[in-house]
């Protein structure tokens, strides 16, 4: 068995750069390579912007829309804000009500949180037991004033997907502007912006094999104008987004997407094996958080009763994966979408987040079935029988 | 375990953790067991003794915790081998946080391990022949 602790099944919150990506990178950093401004008008900044704009037409081709209608950001953490404070604050907003979810990345809530702030009104929808958002709660909590509606594609704890095609044509003879934090869904499954009624898409690239620092936000082109700019100084993106383009990382974010386009159909369905064989391994330990079906690839997120979180993610350090708590510098703080989910807080505590990804082997998923079993049996062991 | 100590937890705490060698329960006639806190909690511990002439003879526990309660539950059972029967009504969480450096942040569950401890001393009564009398 070639496994090498600590065994990285974490892939929800970043993926190694794939080694293409890494070597079309290299080649825009130093004085050989490509490192020129992109907004220079010589010929190194010539090159340096064909470089950028094939990228952005990579990216166009694995999203299937026009590559004039994504704004390059620093990454989906940016391009939430741009889209939710953008379309808020725009002179062209219908009203000053928003909807979203309590269980959406924190990208998404404060942003909506400093809005509440600001004198606009906010409808958090709670997902159901599955851990979805249900269409009809987004359609019993529109109202004329309604600017935005903002909800995650993929939620990035539970894996579970949104139909965010049913949420965006309950909007079709709305003005609300649709926007979907889809740092989850691109490039692990397929995505069609010439057919999904998104106004406003986030995504990073770190997610999907590209270097971190970089993502984009795709503005439909006819809503551009709603959009007011957050970052000022240059009019760089149509005036979307100031400041020079990272050019390596641009054509980082172009190279994973070309590969994630390449590889998808045959990853998604591998990924997915993986998952289940994870599954069918330790799924009688704990209990399933979220939809069984309706979710990506490589996401399964577990509750374990009868175990203390933080002995259970000590118990395997050998393993490299997210636990439903987040840990502060005196507590730690039981995930707020397991929560919102109705676990409580010490079984929200004891869950645990495997995310598996491109590099995954059987091996690998062979490992970390051992290993939780050998913990969970023994953590349990070594607790109090009921009283 | 290598990458376990970035953890930031001591060796000696990881050690007890990964093998306790005084968890479990005593059964028979002379055994006492007592426990505290509750899983709602997120702490829980029972402890069970046994002791003979006013000495402790074996001890054991059971814990649902973090990582140090564990430990430190393990460490005070080893301290408790050979002891006056007296000593379950001593603090002893200060003591196994120095052994085992265990951060301040986790000394408010070990007084959990502390209270079911204490609360074992009254199930002797009058076996330990101290000739003291015991709170209950």
């Amino acid at each position: 068995m070639s496994v090498v602790p600590p065994v990285y099944l974490d892939y929800a919150a970043t993926t190694p750069v794939d080694p293409a990506v890494a070597a079309a990178m290299a080649e825009c950093l130093t004085r050989e390579g490509n490192f020129a401004n992109p907004a220079s008008s010589h010929a190194p900044g010539r090159r340096a912007r064909a470089a950028v704009e094939a990228a952005r037409e990579a990216l166009a081709g694995l999203l299937n829309c026009r590559a004039e209608e994504l704004v390059f950001t620093s990454g989906a953490t940016e391009a939430d804000n741009l889209a939710i404070l953008g379309a808020a604050r725009s002179p062209q907003a219908p009203g000053r009500h928003i909807i979203t979810s309590r269980t959406e990345h924190k990208a998404v809530i404060d942003p909506c949180r400093a809005l509440e702030r600001d004198g606009f009104e906010v409808t958090w929808l709670v997902p159901g037991a599955d851990g979805r958002i249900n269409p009809e709660q987004v359609r019993d909590a529109l109202r004329d004033d309604t600017a935005l509606v903002s909800l995650m594609q993929v939620n990035n704890e539970l894996g579970v997907i949104n139909d965010v095609a049913a949420i965006g044509a309950l909007l079709a003879e709305h003005p609300a502007l649709l926007h979907v934090d889809a740092a989850q869904s691109v490039g692990k499954i397929p995505l069609n912006l010439a057919r999904l009624p998104a106004d406003l898409l986030s995504l990073s690239a770190h997610k999907f094999y590209g270097p971190k620092g970089i993502g984009a936000l795709f503005v439909r082109n006819r809503h551009r104008a709603r959009l007011a700019p957050q970052m000022l100084g240059g009019g760089h993106e149509r005036g979307l987004r100031s400041g020079t383009l990272a050019t390596h990382q641009i054509v980082g974010l172009g190279r994973a997407a070309e590969l994630a386009n390449r590889l998808l159909p045959e990853e998604g369905p591998r990924i997915t094996a993986l998952r289940e064989q994870l599954r069918s391994g330790i799924g009688d330990l704990g209990e399933l958080n979220g939809d069984p079906e309706a979710r990506v690839p490589g996401i399964l997120n577990l509750s374990f009763p009868g175990v203390e979180g933080e002995s259970l993610l000590l118990a395997l350090a050998d393993l490299a994966i997210s636990s439903g708590a987040a840990c502060t510098s005196a507590s730690r703080q039981p995930s707020y979408v397991l929560r919102a989910l109705g676990r409580d807080d010490v079984l929200a505590g004891s869950s645990l987040r495997f995310s598996l990804g491109r590099f995954s082997t059987p091996d690998e998923v062979e490992f970390a079935v051992a290993r939780v079993r050998t913990e969970v049996a023994r953590l349990r062991a070594l607790a109090p029988p009921a009283a | 375990m290598t990458y376990a100590t970035e953890s930031g937890y001591s060796q000696a705490l990881l050690a007890r953790f990964a093998a306790p060698h005084h968890a479990g329960r005593l059964s028979g006639t002379g055994a006492r067991q007592a426990r505290a806190g509750s899983r709602a909690a997120g702490v829980e511990v029972e402890w069970s003794l046994q002791q003979a002439e006013g000495r402790i003879t074996a001890a054991r526990f059971l814990a649902f915790g973090p990582p140090a309660v564990i430990a430190a539950c393990d460490w005070q059972a080893e301290q408790l081998a050979g002891a006056d029967v007296q000593a379950l009504r001593e603090r002893w969480a200060l003591a196994a946080a120095e052994a085992l450096q265990i951060p301040a942040e986790a000394l408010g569950a070990l007084l959990v391990a502390e209270d079911a401890l204490s609360a074992v001393y009254p199930k002797f009564g009058d076996e330990s022949q101290t000739g003291q009398d015991y709170e209950h």
